[in-house]
């Protein structure tokens, strides 16, 4: 057995974060319970307003809209949520109890991704939107819009969960900060390597990025210097110039939104 | 027990982000760490003081976490059989076996399961009371 080392998920299970929208507490409890798992985290809005003040912050994965609400409903805090973000990136779920609620229009045509009946059916409401989740992050990916990244995306909401088992809040913004630290200034190394054209060196910085940025749940930079280091592997000489940008872009994301997203909870 | 007792854990690792996320994680199982971040200087550090355990990356510069297992395994005597916890994202697509024909206890694969490694550690650092 010697295949080349992958980066194996620790998890099949995507991480994703969920703001769920409902004015009735019940409905908000129900749904909190059915959701609950390590690789979710879930926030709750009992209003249209609310949900939009959430959404100044997070960038959830997955919206599920109530429809009927006092003060403003679900179609018109949709319509808040399309006019601010052109480039929103999260999933919204209408759930309603009426399926008259949308008269002859259908949910598509208004703007949801999808529609949920309630009563929701606790055993199979995890997988559907796991599933639609996931086809959606490979649309996302093979589509030339740009969209901004979910907040779980760019850092795997499992991984900070077990991470603050250990770490306090202030320790755990340290560890990060040692990662971006110690991170730009391999790259640097990498761009003075990619001149020299010091093959050996790249791998071994990319292979540090690679389990450092893991071990933080970073994954699309994980990923992205796991791939890299496989072709550089495969083929000894590789245009470097050309996949640089990309890292350097990746982890300017990450240096831009780590502490926002830590932060949040 | 009114003293707390440390267990010493040698951590061998050239990342800093890694050295430190494991001192805050084993700091929870009454363990002091010290850093070592190429393979001679493991060797220097182990002889020098005690060790209950080390926490081993394979990717060191200087001198592999590999050689310096290999180093340690040649001691003979109960230096020599310290546990070794080996950590690595196997870069040189080694099959696990050449880790453990070096002599290390246990192996983890990078990205490191925290609550798999502090099973571990408590295994390696229990003492009969």
């Amino acid at each position: 057995m010697n295949k080349l080392a992958t980066l194996q998920p620790r998890h099949p299970i995507l991480s994703r974060k969920i703001l769920i929208v409902d004015d009735n507490d019940i409905n908000r409890q129900y749904l909190r319970s059915v959701l609950s798992d390590e690789d979710t985290e879930l926030l709750s809005a009992s209003g249209g307003q609310m949900a939009l003040k959430f959404l100044e912050n997070h960038i959830p994965d997955i919206i599920l809209m109530d429809i009927q609400m006092p003060e403003m409903d679900g179609f018109e805090c949709l319509n808040h949520i399309k006019q601010k973000h052109t480039d929103y990136p999260s999933l919204i779920f209408a759930v309603t109890g009426f399926s008259d609620d949308f008269g002859n229009t259908s949910f598509k045509e208004l703007g949801f991704d999808e529609l949920f009946l309630k009563p929701i059916k606790a055993a199979i409401f995890k997988d559907q939107i796991g599933e639609l989740l996931k086809k959606w992050r490979e649309e996302k990916s093979s589509s030339n819009r740009i969209l901004r990244s979910s907040d779980a995306e760019l850092i795997d909401i499992r991984i900070v969960k077990e991470l603050r088992k250990y770490a306090s809040q202030k320790e755990l913004i340290e560890i990060y900060k040692e990662f971006e630290n110690e991170t730009s200034s391999a790259l640097e190394q990498i761009k003075s390597h990619i001149e020299s054209n010091d093959i050996d060196k790249i791998l071994s910085i990319l292979h540090t990025i690679k389990g450092n940025s893991a071990s933080l749940g970073l994954t699309p930079i994980a990923k992205f210097s796991e791939q890299l280091e496989f072709k550089i592997k495969k083929s000894e000489t590789i245009d470097l110039e050309n996949y640089l940008p990309e890292l350097l872009d990746l982890f300017a994301k990450f240096v831009s939104n780590y502490e926002r997203i830590l932060n949040l909870n | 027990m009114t003293e707390v007792d440390y267990k010493n854990v040698l951590v061998a690792e050239d990342s800093s982000v890694i050295q430190n996320l494991l001192k805050k994680i084993l700091l929870f199982e009454n363990c002091k760490i010290t850093s070592a971040k190429d393979g001679q200087s493991v060797l220097d550090k182990y002889e020098k003081d005690h060790y209950d355990l080390i926490i081993m990356d394979f990717n060191l510069p200087v001198m592999s976490g590999l050689e310096a297992t290999k180093k340690i395994r040649a001691i003979k005597n109960k230096k020599g059989k310290v546990p070794i916890i080996g950590i690595s994202g196997n870069a040189k697509n080694l099959p696990e076996s050449t880790f453990f024909d070096a002599g290390i206890n246990e192996y983890m694969q990078k990205p490191l399961d925290y609550d798999k490694l502090i099973e571990l550690v408590k295994k390696y650092t229990a003492t009969a009371e």
